[in-house]
């Protein structure tokens, strides 16, 4: 699954350290989400959609390995 | 199970973490001088006390929270405690088969004594000091070396030994040398 998480990011500059604060993660979980390590839940994915104010499949997206 | 729950919070982690700690400190220099504090206990005694409260730290550890216990973090766990029970399991098992083919020949009568009662007691603390502290090892990788993480696990073991024996076989040689050190220092 890709995700656009480190360009939202970006776009409010902000550290993999205050989103994971924001959606009450470590810093570890949002690094091994953006690399595409780890599929969050569907809550993570909901909490994490809701903070950069998207939908949820603005942010992510399923690939055809998927 | 509904109403059972086997974690305990974030603080008890760092008091366990203490008393394992000071506990093993303790252990290092026991084994060292052969202190007694107690004079009802020898020094044999003094060292499976102390052994014991290291490896209650580590256990208390091991099932407290992490200061952000989220979803990675409970996978990572559950993944290293079916490992964990995996690698005592086999441990048990084969040691299992192993005195239940032993003829009578091959196993001389003994009469056992005070001290062998201590000395047993010592070797089945060996146990689950080898479970705990290669679950640590296990877990904290995980949580700190995320490159060597697989979330997935789609894989069937047989592929995955094939696509990764060296890899794994530097794991079972590291395992291997932890067990070791922990039989050599503990027995």
């Amino acid at each position: 699954m890709k995700n656009t998480i480190k360009v939202e990011r970006a776009k409010l500059s902000i550290t993999q350290t205050e989103l994971a604060q924001q959606v009450n993660v470590s810093k570890q979980t949002i690094h091994s989400i953006e690399t595409g390590r780890f599929v969050p839940s569907t809550l993570l994915a909901m909490k994490i959609a809701r903070f950069f104010k998207t939908r949820v499949e603005d942010i992510f997206e399923l690939e055809p390995t998927d | 199970m509904k109403g059972q729950t086997l974690m305990y919070s974030y603080k008890w982690k760092i008091i366990s973490a203490w008393i394992a700690a000071v506990s093993f400190i303790l252990l290092v220099i026991q084994k060292l001088t052969s202190f007694t504090v107690l004079p009802k206990f020898n020094a044999h005694q003094h060292f499976n006390i102390l052994a014991w409260f290291t490896i209650f730290g580590l256990f208390g550890m091991m099932f407290s929270h992490e200061k952000h216990e989220d979803e990675r973090v409970k996978q990572i766990r559950a993944k290293s405690v079916m490992y964990v029970f995996m690698l005592m399991f086999g441990a048990t098992l084969a040691f299992g088969l192993t005195l239940s083919l032993a003829t009578a020949t091959e196993v001389e009568p003994v009469t056992i004594t005070v001290e062998d009662m201590v000395e047993f007691s010592r070797i089945l603390m060996y146990y689950p000091a080898c479970a705990v502290i290669m679950y640590h090892i296990i877990f904290n990788m995980g949580l700190y070396y995320d490159d060597e993480w697989d979330y997935e696990d789609n894989t069937n073991v047989i592929d995955n030994i094939k696509n990764h024996w060296p890899r794994i076989l530097l794991r079972i040689a590291v395992s291997l040398v932890v067990i070791w050190l922990i039989f050599k220092f503990i027995v």
